[in-house]
């Protein structure tokens, strides 16, 4: 009789208790969770909206590019900095620089890949000016070493030393969201500088290339 | 009969379970409120996230998809960027104008004496061999070797050798090294 009494005293305290529960529970196995996903989530909406905009600025900065001029510039920067040297090309870019500047080369040696030694004759106006073309034509070269000497009599003679300079193209465009470097005032400067040097090899200049059968009908 | 006190009979005061259970039940009905207002932030904010993060992949595809029909440009610009980028170390690297050092010898070597030997190596520094005529040609040169044209030049110049021929002529030895040009 006793406990009836107590049960219907306490009766009032089961349904707040059994919301409590449920609510302790759900908001363990249920709230809680969905609360870090939602934390997860932003982080990963942050970082998709940094991607969309480093993309937006690339291709806004894609689109204000001018094909035509890009390939001209690239032209102008393989034919000065080439992916390997050819050294066939260069040996008849410094035979054409040679006539042109007036002076006899008397020996030519290929060191290594990216070195060239010289034995050259001629007044020294025109080795110097024969120096200045070297340096001031496709593909960039530069003097290493020179030693220049004269006798009493007879054409003054020199050594030259000419490094090559040469860069691979490059392995591959990356991933797709990484940004585009820009290129500086500087380098504008250098390219500016560049394509005012002259280009050795034309047409003219290279080696007529015998190709297929001699003419039959020559006798 | 006796009467006794019961102390472990606890007081009860009239009405208590009855107030209690109404501080439990406001007590409860704002824990449901709060937890449901929170649910329903929770709910509200990770669905309006949701949104969000399909649409920005979606603009992230479009813009990639951009991005591929532009591929040619992009590597022309890679490649334009890396050669530029190499054309500028080399430039810094352009210490020797060995042109214009030549050139300067050719305007100094002077009547009365000559340059046999220039000899310009790589690591910065020239070696001059020549005859001078007499002990007055000889001076007249080395005056224009240190001339203030030369000082912009060279950082430094030194006589390493004069020998004085029987004829009365001088040969002599220069070193000198040059300035980033």
């Amino acid at each position: 009789m006793r406990k009836v009494e107590d049960f219907t005293k306490y009766k009032a305290f089961f349904l707040p208790v059994i919301f409590i529960i449920v609510i302790f529970f759900t908001g363990i196995f249920f709230l809680r969770p969905k609360i870090f996903e939602t934390f997860e989530l932003k982080k990963k909406v942050a970082g998709e909206r940094k991607t969309l905009a480093n993309l937006t600025q690339k291709a806004a900065f894609l689109e204000g590019l001018d094909e035509v001029e890009l390939m001209e510039k690239t032209e102008v920067l393989l034919k000065a900095l080439p992916p390997e040297p050819n050294i066939a090309n260069i040996l008849i870019t410094l035979k054409v620089l040679g006539l042109e500047s007036g002076i006899t080369i008397q020996g030519i040696q290929v060191d290594s890949k990216a070195t060239i030694s010289l034995k050259i004759e001629g007044e020294m106006k025109k080795i110097i000016g024969f120096m200045e073309k070297i340096e001031s034509s496709f593909p960039l070269m530069r003097i290493e070493e020179t030693t220049i000497s004269s006798k009493e009599e007879g054409p003054i003679r020199a050594d030259i030393k000419i490094k090559l300079f040469f860069l691979p193209l490059p392995q591959g465009l990356g991933s797709i969201d990484s940004p585009l470097s820009l290129v500086t005032s500087q380098e504008e400067k250098i390219y500016q500088e560049i394509s005012k040097f002259t280009p050795v090899l034309t047409e003219e200049n290279l080696p007529p290339v015998q190709g297929g059968k001699e003419n039959p009908f020559a006798f | 009969m006796k009467k006794g006190i019961d102390f472990l009979k606890a007081y009860e005061k009239p009405g208590r379970p009855k107030e209690l259970s109404r501080i439990f039940k406001v007590g409860m009905f704002v824990i449901v409120i709060f937890y449901c207002l929170l649910s329903a932030a929770v709910f509200s904010f990770w669905v309006s996230l949701k949104k969000e993060h399909q649409e920005v992949n979606r603009q992230i595809e479009a813009k990639k998809s951009q991005i591929s029909k532009l591929k040619k440009r992009e590597s022309l610009q890679i490649l334009l960027k890396q050669r530029l980028s190499s054309l500028i170390k080399l430039w810094s690297l352009k210490e020797k104008n060995f042109p214009r050092l030549l050139s300067f010898f050719l305007e100094i070597s002077s009547e009365g004496a000559d340059i046999s030997e220039v000899k310009i190596s790589s690591g910065g520094t020239l070696t001059v061999k020549g005859i001078a005529a007499n002990a007055f040609s000889l001076g007249r040169f080395l005056e224009k070797i240190t001339s203030n044209e030369a000082a912009n030049i060279f950082s430094k110049i030194t006589l390493t050798s004069v020998t004085r021929q029987k004829d009365g002529s001088y040969n002599f030895n220069l070193s000198l090294t040059y300035e980033k040009s």
